[in-house]
């Protein structure tokens, strides 16, 4: 399955052409309704109250006041709900606090009123009786002997460990041997829409439908229906227009809330979060502190690694564990080398809680990785392209930590020799020898992979829909929700090639569970890949059916669709299981699940340019390559988009972002001190794509959208090496943490 | 009040303590403007007041009786169509979320320069977040509007 | 959420404002108030100053001495165009300041009112002696120094009715410029700030130099021993390493949120030894400079 090359008397391909995004129209006519611009008859208004200390005793709770304030109609405590849960165990949390709060920002009652003031007033007016506990500030405070546990469970969320033989005897004699730390910090996704939206209780029929954004709408819908205990068919969620997601979406309790709103108000109840809110409540990227040991040859081969990693989940365990998962398999970066090891426990803590965002675990294990590689070849006189060019894997190589067998479309080496070729590397030292003033110029290099979909052994499978109607007309229902991604032009022009119809005559819906078979997360870079394989194999079996029935397709769809609803059999289901891995290595069969090696995987390579101010430690990033290994870019403006977005958030995590939390209260409390890139601090940005193809995605494509978030921080730091001398190993290197290194370095 | 060419009533003494932002979405029923942060830092609620881009959260109702306000849905009226049309054919919209704001502060750098450098359309945007994208291409898309418009000999 | 003020008043004119502000408050560009408003500061009145501005000119030069006046309820936006190479050193503060959506509400007024020590257009009106121009409740006038003006962390010299509505700078110098550091290069609050103006003689060296610099001390301060280290010198190595070692005398910054004392203290000197690099090799954009020289300005 590769890209389609055009063929005589067809249309022309679709596929690798870029396509704008079906709702830009109404985006920039200002038409489109987002969830939370959604307005509805007799519509109520929410809001939460939440803790503002991170641990204590919820004593009593006294609403009375609250609900005789005017205008008040709902107030919904922890005993109002019927099942306080938002997930089947116990660590996965309350829906509203009940006998404790964990975190500066839980959630302890919600209130519906007949507009936000009222509603901000009411939960002013409620009584809190609460008894301080010691604050759990951080992994350190979580395993310490006498720590306060904040589960039945214990402190410790999860712990994933692995090992693929001796590391220590492996580099016993290495000409060089690197132990060191790094640190990155939480992160907060900024999806610049907060969360919100609009839900709606049908009494008669015990049912609710909620506009919210989510990147899972099927989980959503169970959690809601767990919440309420109801049936999930009696949940409708509808997840999109949405403003932005990068993972917060896939934990966000929104939709739980609102649910319980409406139904207790009976009416429909708009709630849409303040910033505030959202950076003390949303779930962050886990703050890691990751120690590497890792060893080379003289020429600068890996003889091995062990990396061991400590998270910080915050009080409950959202995706912690998986998270870690991760960090396991990607601790040994796209390299390959023959003994690896990897031990990462994940602690439950009165932090911010952490959760799903873009790139899951990897970016934190790559920074350790990359930075060693980069002080290495420093430390062995090698060039820092020639030591990743002497390591990386090649097509269908084993992994060094599981050895099971990779996808033959890696491509990390073309994605390697591309960069190295680019002026940006070709013409570093002409370009740091023109530094004036105080700002010292450098060029940095590295690599990442993330695998694609959620790994083998766990049955990821996503689905589609296809109906024909009598005019030709083809509505394909599919795949993960899109979050801004604009998922369903991308499937459009997959739908269009493999049916060799206009494509104008499909309509694709997504992210509606009254409608979209589930097809599970907008996540693990996996949308593009499996949706698309998903609509693809409906496609094909839409043709295949044609075929056998003899129908014209593709020169009469009108006479076909109405010969098809005759027949009934204008309707394809259709799923795409993701292949796992053709052969598990050392991974014992039966844990498959619990290490999730991948088959597939996207890879990347960056080039940046950073300008450092010797006298202040300003760090700046003026010029940025990209070079990507995703398979065929099916639509190729959409996907360098895409990527340049996830390298803006690693800049932002290289350089200034950090969410700020201290014995246990966030100190980051809005925009205005957590700070994101402006359009002042983005580089200029080329991005190029080898070439290759996928054979288990569509037309070859396959994901990317993660990995282009990795090797930012890492490519980053080593520009600043070369620079000035010093390779910070915590991140952000902002101003200060910039001059600090500066001043202490020996050649300062 | 003047909002996207046309009068609208004048409001109410009452309202003149609300933010326009809140008056645009919930009175006048333009929910182009978004709000992102309510405190002048994301820029998604960014409106045309006056020729001048402002963040509508941090403007009163009674600060703009008199004045001429533009959202995003009068950008067309406007002669800002190509502008409109430049972003999604550049493809420098992903969820869309910051865009009606983008957009007016681009208009509003337009109206006054027929033909802006790319520093000039960076300090145009400085007070507006995208998350999504990596603002790079809005440098394409105001050229592109920028040339069409002198193109079309609007002098 | 912002909660909505319950009342919102305009003034006819000038004249109209004291009597408006009788237990009220004034608003201009919202932008450091409104933002206040959320942490739960209460404003039951407001008095819309905004108005005010089409009734003058942002900025007025007097012709005889070069005196300076700049209205305190303009936005910067206008400010800059009224200043127009008159003030180079408020003129690059201004665009160092925010964003362009918020230069176009913000006014000096506010700027100065919330008596912030890292307020942008401040160093540069105090190194060059700005007076500001007070209404009094019975709409008299009175001046004051800047300097006297600034009191503490959010605490200025002026009483319930009183407004601010203009800033008169006797001598601001043709050389000079700004230089902010902040967590980003766009839309950030400064770590620190210098402001600098000198005259430079022909044969090189430095006279009538005043330098201010910000969040290193509870107000805005002078810089005043690394300036006198500078006077009527040429900026040669040795004397840019004693007016940068003179730094730490007039600042005592503390560890806040954004920067800890010890990097200010580090930066404050990297600051000024950064202004004081030939403006040739101080390299960047980020050098809010706008280099002008006397015989040019004549
Ligand atoms: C996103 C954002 C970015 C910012 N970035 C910067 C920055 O880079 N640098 C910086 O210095 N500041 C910054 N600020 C803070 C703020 O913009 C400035 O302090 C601004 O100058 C305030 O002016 P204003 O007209 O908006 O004041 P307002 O908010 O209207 O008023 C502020 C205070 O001053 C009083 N007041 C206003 N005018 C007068 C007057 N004429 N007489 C008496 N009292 C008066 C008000 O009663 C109020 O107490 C930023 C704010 C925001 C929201
Ligand atoms: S909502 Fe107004 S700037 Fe963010
Ligand atoms: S397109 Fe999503 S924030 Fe800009």
């Amino acid at each position: 399955m590769t890209a389609p090359a055009p063929v005589a008397g067809r249309p022309a391909p679709w596929v690798g052409r870029s396509r704008p995004a079906l709702e830009g129209h109404d985006i920039v006519t200002g038409a489109i309704t987002y969830v939370t611009d959604r307005r509805e008859e007799g519509m109520l208004h929410g809001h939460v109250l939440r803790s503002a200390v991170p641990h204590a005793r919820i004593d009593a709770i006294d609403v009375s006041e609250a609900l005789a304030l005017p205008g008040v109609r709902a107030v919904v405590t922890a005993a109002d709900v019927p099942v306080n849960a938002l997930g089947p165990r116990a660590v996965d949390g309350p829906a509203l606090a009940d006998a404790v709060v964990r975190q500066v920002g839980e959630a302890i009652a919600l209130i519906a009123a007949t507009d936000a003031t009222t509603a901000q007033r009411a939960a002013d007016l409620i009584r809190l009786e609460l008894t301080p506990l010691p604050v759990v500030d951080g992994p350190a405070a979580a395993a310490a002997a006498a720590a306060p546990q904040l589960h039945a469970s214990g402190n410790v969320s999860g712990n994933i460990a692995f090992s693929s033989g001796d590391v220590e005897a492996a580099i016993a004699g290495a000409a060089l041997v690197l132990r060191r730390s790094v640190h990155t910090p939480a992160q907060e996704h900024v999806a610049i829409e907060t969360p919100g939206g609009v839900a709606s209780w049908n009494a008669e029929e015990e049912s609710v439908t909620i506009w919210c954004g989510s990147q899972n709408p099927g989980l959503h819908q169970r959690k809601v229906a767990r919440a309420l205990d109801i049936p999930a068919e009696s949940v409708r969620m509808i997840a999109n227009p949405v403003g932005g997601a990068f993972g917060s979406r896939n934990d966000d309790p929104m939709p739980v809330f609102l649910a319980l709103l409406a139904r207790a108000a009976g009416a429909p109840v708009h709630v849409h979060m303040t910033r505030e809110e959202v950076m003390a409540a949303g779930a962050k990227r886990h703050p890691f502190w990751t120690s590497i040991d890792i060893g080379f040859a003289a020429d600068g081969r890996i003889l091995g690694s062990s990396v061991r990693a400590v998270a910080d989940t915050g009080p409950i365990i959202t995706s912690g564990p998986n998270v870690m998962k991760t960090s396991a398999e990607m601790s040994t970066g796209p390299y390959g080398f023959d003994v690896a090891a990897f031990d990462g426990t994940v602690y439950y803590t009165n932090n911010a809680n952490a959760g799903a965002f873009r790139g899951y675990g990897v970016p934190q294990v790559a920074f350790a990785i990359e930075n060693a590689i980069t002080e290495a070849a420093h430390e062995l006189g090698l060039d820092p392209a020639q030591i990743r060019l002497r390591n990386v894997l090649d097509r269908g190589d084993r992994h060094s930590l599981y050895r099971h067998r990779t996808t033959t479309s890696l491509n990390v080496r073309e994605t390697l020799r591309t960069a190295v070729d680019h002026p940006l590397w070709a013409q570093r030292h002409r370009w740091q020898a023109e530094a004036t003033g105080p700002w010292r110029r450098g060029t940095g290099i590295a690599v990442a992979m993330k695998g694609v979909g959620m790994g083998s052994g766990t049955g990821d499978t996503a689905r589609a829909r296809l109906s024909i109607d009598d005019h030709g007309q083809i509505t394909i229902w599919a795949g993960p929700n899109h979050t801004g991604q604009s998922i369903q032009t991308t499937y459009g022009q997959v739908a269009a090639d493999a049916l060799g119809l206009p494509i104008d005559t499909i309509d694709v819906r997504v992210g509606d569970t009254g409608a979209v078979p589930e097809s599970g997360p907008t996540a693990a870079s996996r949308s593009t890949y499996a949706g698309g394989a998903a609509v693809r194999a409906a496609c094909d079996e839409l043709v295949e059916r044609c075929r056998g029935l003899g129908l014209p397709l593709a020169t009469d769809a009108a006479g076909v669709g109405t010969k098809l609803i005759e027949l009934g059999e204008a309707e394809v289901n259709a799923e795409f299981r993701l292949p796992d891995t053709d052969d598990i290595g050392i991974v014992p069969p039966e844990q498959l699940a619990t290490f999730a090696p991948h088959r597939v995987y996207g890879t990347c390579t960056q080039v940046v340019r950073v300008e450092v101010n010797a006298l202040t430690g300003e760090v700046r990033v003026p010029e940025l390559l990209c070079v990507l290994d995703c398979g065929t870019p099916i639509n190729p403006a959409a996907t360098i988009g895409q990527a340049e977005g996830g390298i803006l958030q690693g800049l932002g995590l290289a350089i200034m972002e950090d969410h700020r939390v201290s014995e246990g209260v966030p100190r980051t409390t809005s925009l205005e001190n957590y700070l994101v890139p402006t359009i002042a601090d983005t580089p200029r940005m080329h991005t190029l794509f080898v070439e290759g193809s996928e054979d288990s995605g569509p037309f070859g494509a396959k994901g990317m959208s993660e990995v282009v978030v990795v090797p930012t921080p890492p490519a980053i730091t080593a520009a600043i090496r070369d620079a000035v001398g010093v390779l910070p190993q915590v991140l952000p290197v902002t101003p200060e943490r910039m001059l600090a290194l500066i001043e202490e370095s020996p050649c300062a | 009040m003047r909002v996207n060419g046309s009068p609208v009533p004048t409001p109410a003494p009452a309202d003149h303590g609300m933010r326009l932002l809140d008056y645009l979405r919930d009175h006048l029923a333009l929910t182009g403007a978004k709000e992102g942060c309510g405190m002048g830092e994301c820029g998604s609620c960014t409106v045309v007041i006056d020729g001048r881009a402002m963040t509508s959260c941090l403007v009163l109702v009674g600060q703009v009786l008199d004045a001429e306000i533009r959202t995003v849905e009068g950008l067309a009226a406007a002669g800002h169509g190509p502008l409109q049309e430049a972003f999604v054919a550049r493809q420098a919209i992903q969820c869309g979320y910051c865009i009606p704001g983008v957009l007016n502060s681009c208009a509003a750098l337009l109206d006054r320069e027929r033909d802006p450098s790319d520093d000039q359309i960076c300090a145009a945007l400085d007070g507006n977040l995208c998350r999504c994208t990596a603002y790079n291409r809005f440098y394409d898309a105001v050229h592109d509007a920028a040339s069409a418009r002198r193109a079309g000999g609007d002098a | 959420m912002t909660p909505p003020t319950p009342t919102l008043l305009r003034p006819e004119g000038t004249a109209d404002v004291s009597r408006l502000l009788t237990g009220a408050r004034a608003v201009a560009g919202g932008t450091d108030l409104l933002v206040q408003r959320r942490d739960g500061l209460e404003a039951p009145t407001l008095v819309d100053l905004t108005g005010l501005a089409s009734t003058r000119p942002a900025a007025t030069r007097d012709p005889g001495t070069g005196e300076l006046r700049i209205s305190a309820v303009h936005p910067l936006t206008d400010v800059a165009a009224g200043c127009a190479g008159a003030f180079p050193a408020l003129s690059a503060a201004i665009e160092a300041f925010a964003s362009t959506t918020i230069r176009n509400r913000a006014t000096i007024g506010g700027n100065l009112v919330t008596g912030s020590p890292a307020a942008d257009t401040v160093p540069a009106l105090l190194a060059a002696d700005a007076v500001v121009e007070i209404v009094t409740p019975d709409g008299g006038r009175r001046t004051v120094a800047l300097a006297d003006f600034l009191l503490g962390p959010r605490r200025v010299d002026l009483t319930a009715g009183e407004w601010v509505t203009s800033v008169r700078v006797p001598r601001p110098s043709p050389e000079g410029g700004f230089r902010k550091i902040g967590g980003r290069r766009a839309q950030a609050i400064s770590f620190l700030n210098l402001a600098w103006q000198w005259c430079r003689e022909p044969d090189g060296r430095l006279t009538d130099v005043r330098l201010a610099m910000g969040a290193v001390a509870p107000t805005v301060v002078r810089l005043h021993a690394a300036a006198a280290a500078l006077e009527g010198r040429s900026p040669t190595p040795d004397v840019v390493d004693a007016a940068v070692a003179a730094v730490d005398a007039d600042i005592s910054p503390i560890d806040d949120l954004r920067a800890s004392a010890h990097y200010r203290r580090r930066c404050a000197a990297g600051l000024l030894r950064e202004a004081l690099l030939p403006p040739s090799t101080s390299g960047g954009p980020d050098q809010h400079v706008i280099p002008t020289t006397r015989e040019k300005d004549q």
